[in-house]
């Protein structure tokens, strides 16, 4: 009886107390999504026929795909050289390399939009260093609409598709790629019909990632004034036609539901595991020979272009003349700060107390219940965050008139429903540090302990909770930082008076006040790359000390 | 005197299964004594223990250890497992990675102690603990490691830290579930011992979990073989080996020969290697087993055949293994094992004759 647990199923009945969370987490999500669907049909015909048969629709929806494919392919150009750089080859200061690939996570989307459409057009940063040297300043156009939003896309989505390759070539087995070297067959076409079908699995997960990402994301659109249905829904917005952004909404559901669908698709029967008895030997090493050096500048320009470029345009604006007093921007970046703290606190501390059921049945009870029961904690994830945010702000102002005498709130523009939000949003992210965690501490020790008699509270106190720590401090670092850069949700859900570093940048960059939107993007910028950093040296400390 | 634990009529069935995993399991040990529970894997042994220690709850049965009643299942009594008082030694050993050495082994050291009568005894201060701790380690024969990190053990090592742990808090009852198969052969003879010798002196109660049946029969004053969750047959290793009830225990129990026969109401039997004593008289078709220890190989005597006792074979393997040779000898359509002390040098090809030394038993037909 080696290890009983996959001998034999074993089913014992999922405790209600992990089950009621979790399934209020789904419903927590799902409710407002409903309650939007209700909304949306309960118009008038010849208004839904006008919302629905406007021929801009149409244009709308191949403006998203054909971002979404743009993104998809420049994603995945950069993020295959890369990972296979990182992961397979004798590239000098790989590690280095391999983190440093990461980092385009700490910028936003739409700081770097804020960053591409302030190095162009007449007052652009380009135009204005270059005439500092030059009698006549270079000026490049403005980059902006789809090909601003791809760009701009495109390198914050890249470590998504990245660390997903990279983690697949790492488990690759390299005895079949020897295998089918052996069987006569180049090295290239080894790629080819050996390791790229093995592959299949990560540039699906990957590409959904930066799929929902695009259909999501309604900064980088909306500065570039590029029509997705990000874009048109927040036009119905600022035009207070609630059926109407409803049914962008839902058409932006329906569209990341379609995309999971796909994945599911393209993922079924699928069995990659090894074949055969023993264990998969290391990594396999590919010399690169005189590549190194075209490589490494590869991986530099990548490097330059997500990480370097914002912050140097961010720095640049900085010591630009502003248009409000150094004062106000001072006031306003306290306020931010102060705010987006506040949320990001409580948010996260929610996210976290969510997530632990969670984590707790997918890996303490793996049923294919359980399972789809962690499922539910993604759907906040998945669910664009726009319409996610349209959904709760309708909920709220009904509720409101339900409950309240007309003329006070109690939920709309409230602190609880924004947080609630954060919290149910990012939720997904996390249940994975949870669960890593949570693998480490297995049941055999909390047994280990009542043996040894101590109860329940005492063995969760001191044996489940200090190992179940790094996980969670993970799981409230990544929330946090989340929250935030946030933006869409901050924006529809925020109370009167609230901000935050992502809403100020946004507003500013829209009214192409890029010197006054500096200190903004800076404070992303300080707060992203501080927690990215910790996060990736406290994560090399555990893979040491797992060593 | 009550037994030092006791399990009677244990029965647990799994949600969604309609078969229980163990069934009526039944055994008792005493203070001093090592009992085994062999079976192969899958069949009801850790979950045995996992009743027993109330990690799973039974649905019949009861446990009780000395004149404290852990659970029955008449009265509806269960005791969470921090209650009964019982060491548990888990197969990956499941050692606290966050602790050192000498936290772990103080884990369970209770800072004021139960006395017997069942009231609270005085206060035990962190250094007697640590004293407690200390000798429990020293007692397992592990010094000099207290302040290190579990993980820079090795597996020998980490092995005796958890039986200290099970130990420390003064516990005379101890569950050992498959405790020696993460270790190498060399280590494994070793621990082996020193847990006899410290049952011995110690006068614990130890229940050995495990699929070796080498293990069960070396270490072990009375086995429980078990299969698809049931007891077949309990005793001390010797009488089981020397006297299987059914064909299963017979073959799990080492190698044997497993011959069909038919009796007439005395304790001879004709066989198809020819007449057989039996160890009772019996009657009709039985099956018997012989071990291959028990039957002898002879040259063939030219010339008179007829009213030959045993019938003639032909060798057709040998294996030699050092202080003794197996052969295998095809016999009347069926192969059957012998095994003789080195020296008796028959080929591959030379005909021989087969001949029990011992009379054979008669086995219920159960595989």
């Amino acid at each position: 009886m080696a290890s009983p647990p996959v001998l034999k199923p074993r089913r014992p009945p999922l405790p209600w107390y992990l089950v009621v969370p979790a399934v209020m987490c789904g419903l927590g999500v799902a409710g407002p999504m409903a309650y939007l669907v209700v909304r949306a049909l309960s118009i008038e015909s010849d208004e839904l026929r006008r919302i629905l048969l406007d021929p801009r629709n149409l244009a709308l929806l191949g403006n998203t795909l054909l971002l979404c494919l743009g993104v998809l392919v420049v994603t995945l150009i950069l993020a295959l050289p890369a990972a296979w750089l990182t992961a397979r080859t004798d590239l000098p200061m790989r590690r280095v390399f391999a983190l440093g690939m990461v980092l385009p996570l700490a910028v936003p989307g739409y700081l770097m939009a804020f960053s591409l459409l302030s190095l162009g057009g007449y007052v652009g940063a380009v135009a204005k260093v270059t005439g500092l040297v030059m009698d006549e300043p270079i000026r490049i156009a403005p980059i902006r609409g789809f090909w601003g939003a791809l760009i701009a896309l495109s390198l914050y989505n890249f470590p998504y598709m990245l660390l997903n390759l990279r983690a697949a070539f790492l488990s690759l087995d390299p005895t079949l790629e020897e295998v089918g070297r052996s069987l006569g067959r180049t090295p290239a076409r080894v790629f080819v019909s050996l390791v790229l079908p093995q592959l299949r699995p990560a540039l699906v997960a990957g590409g959904l990632l930066v799929g929902l990402h695009v259909v999501a994301d309604f900064g980088v659109v909306h500065l570039m004034g590029y029509h997705t249905f990000s874009f048109a829904l927040y036009e119905r917005y600022s035009a207070v036609d609630v059926p109407g952004m409803a049914w962008f909404g839902l058409m932006m559901i329906a569209l990341a539901g379609a995309m999971i669908a796909l994945e599911l698709w393209l993922l079924r029967g699928l069995r990659l595991h090894r074949v055969g008895s023993g264990v998969a030997r290391g990594r396999a090493v590919s010399r690169l020979g005189w590549w190194k050096a075209p490589a490494v500048l590869f991986l530099l320009s990548i490097l330059c272009a997500g990480v370097v470029m914002p912050t140097a345009t961010t720095v640049f604006w900085l010591f630009e003349p502003t248009f409000a007093s150094a004062g106000q921007l001072r006031d306003k970046l306290t306020d931010a700060v102060g705010d987006s703290v506040t949320a990001a606190a409580l948010a996260s501390t929610v996210a976290v107390l969510l997530a632990l059921p969670v984590a707790l049945l997918a890996s303490r009870y793996p049923s294919k219940r359980a399972l789809s029961l962690e499922r539910l904690a993604y759907m906040g994830y998945a669910t664009p965050a726009l319409a996610f945010a349209l959904g709760l702000l309708v909920v709220s102002i009904s509720v409101d008139r339900l409950l309240v005498r007309s003329g006070e709130t109690w939920f709309y523009q409230s602190l609880a429903v924004l947080v609630y939000g954060y919290a149910l949003h990012f939720m997904a992210e996390a249940v994975g540090p949870i669960r890593a965690a949570l693998f480490h501490a297995t049941p055999r020790l909390e047994e280990a302990s009542r043996a040894l008699g101590h109860g329940f509270v005492r063995t969760s106190w001191s044996v489940t909770l200090p190992l179940l720590r790094p996980g969670l401090l993970v799981s409230l670092a990544l929330v946090f930082l989340s929250v935030m850069k946030e933006l869409p949700l901050t924006m529809l859900l925020r109370p009167t008076g609230f901000t935050n570093l992502a809403y100020e940048l946004w507003d500013r960059t829209n009214e192409r006040l890029y010197a006054d939107a500096a200190p903004f993007a800076l404070g992303i910028l300080v707060v992203s790359f501080v927690f990215v950093g910790a996060l990736l040296v406290g994560e090399s400390a555990l893979e040491r000390k797992k060593q | 005197m009550p037994h030092l634990l006791c399990v009677e009529d244990l029965t647990r069935t799994f949600p969604g299964q309609n078969r229980p995993v163990i069934e009526g399991v039944s055994f008792c040990v005493e203070a001093g004594e090592v009992l085994a529970v062999i079976g192969p894997s899958g069949c009801g042994k850790t979950t045995t223990l996992r009743t027993l220690m109330g990690f799973e709850r039974a649905e019949r049965g009861r446990v009780s250890k000395g004149d404290m009643v852990c659970a029955d299942c008449a009265t509806g009594l269960h005791l969470p497992p921090e209650k009964r008082g019982i060491g548990i030694v888990f197969q990956d050993y499941a050692l606290f990675p966050h602790m050192s050495v000498l936290r772990n082994v103080m884990f369970g050291i209770p800072s004021r102690p139960v006395t017997p009568q069942g009231e609270a005894g005085p206060k035990l201060s962190a250094k007697r603990r640590r004293q407690i701790a200390r000798e429990a380690l020293w007692m397992v024969g592990l010094m000099g490691v207290d302040d290190r990190a579990v993980q820079d053990l090795s597996g020998g090592q980490q092995q005796r830290v958890a039986i200290a742990r099970a130990l420390a808090p003064g516990t005379k009852v101890v569950l050992l579930d498959e405790p020696f198969s993460n270790l190498d052969p060399d280590l494994r003879q070793a621990t082996r011992a020193e847990v006899r010798t410290l049952a011995k002196r110690a006068g614990l109660g130890v229940v050995l979990v495990t699929h070796d049946q080498e293990e069960a029969l070396s270490l072990a004053d009375r086995i429980c073989v078990m299969r698809d969750g049931v007891i077949c047959q309990a005793g001390r290793p010797e009488a089981v080996y020397a006297h299987p009830r059914t064909a299963f225990v017979a073959r799990f129990l080492g190698q044997t020969n497993l011959l069909p026969a038919t009796a007439s109401g005395t304790d001879v039997a004709q066989t198809p290697l020819g007449k057989m004593q039996l160890h009772k008289p019996c009657d009709g078709e039985v099956l018997l087993s012989i071990r291959p220890e028990d039957l002898s190989l002879a040259p063939v005597t030219s010339g008179d055949n007829a009213g030959q006792a045993h019938m003639v074979g032909k060798v057709v393997a040998r294996e030699f293994k050092g202080h003794d040779l197996t052969y295998r000898v095809r016999v009347a359509d069926r192969e059957v094992a012998v095994q003789v002390e080195a020296g008796a040098m028959f080929q591959v090809g030379h005909a021989v004759q087969v001949a029990p030394i011992r009379p054979a038993v008669v086995v219920t037909n159960d595989l």
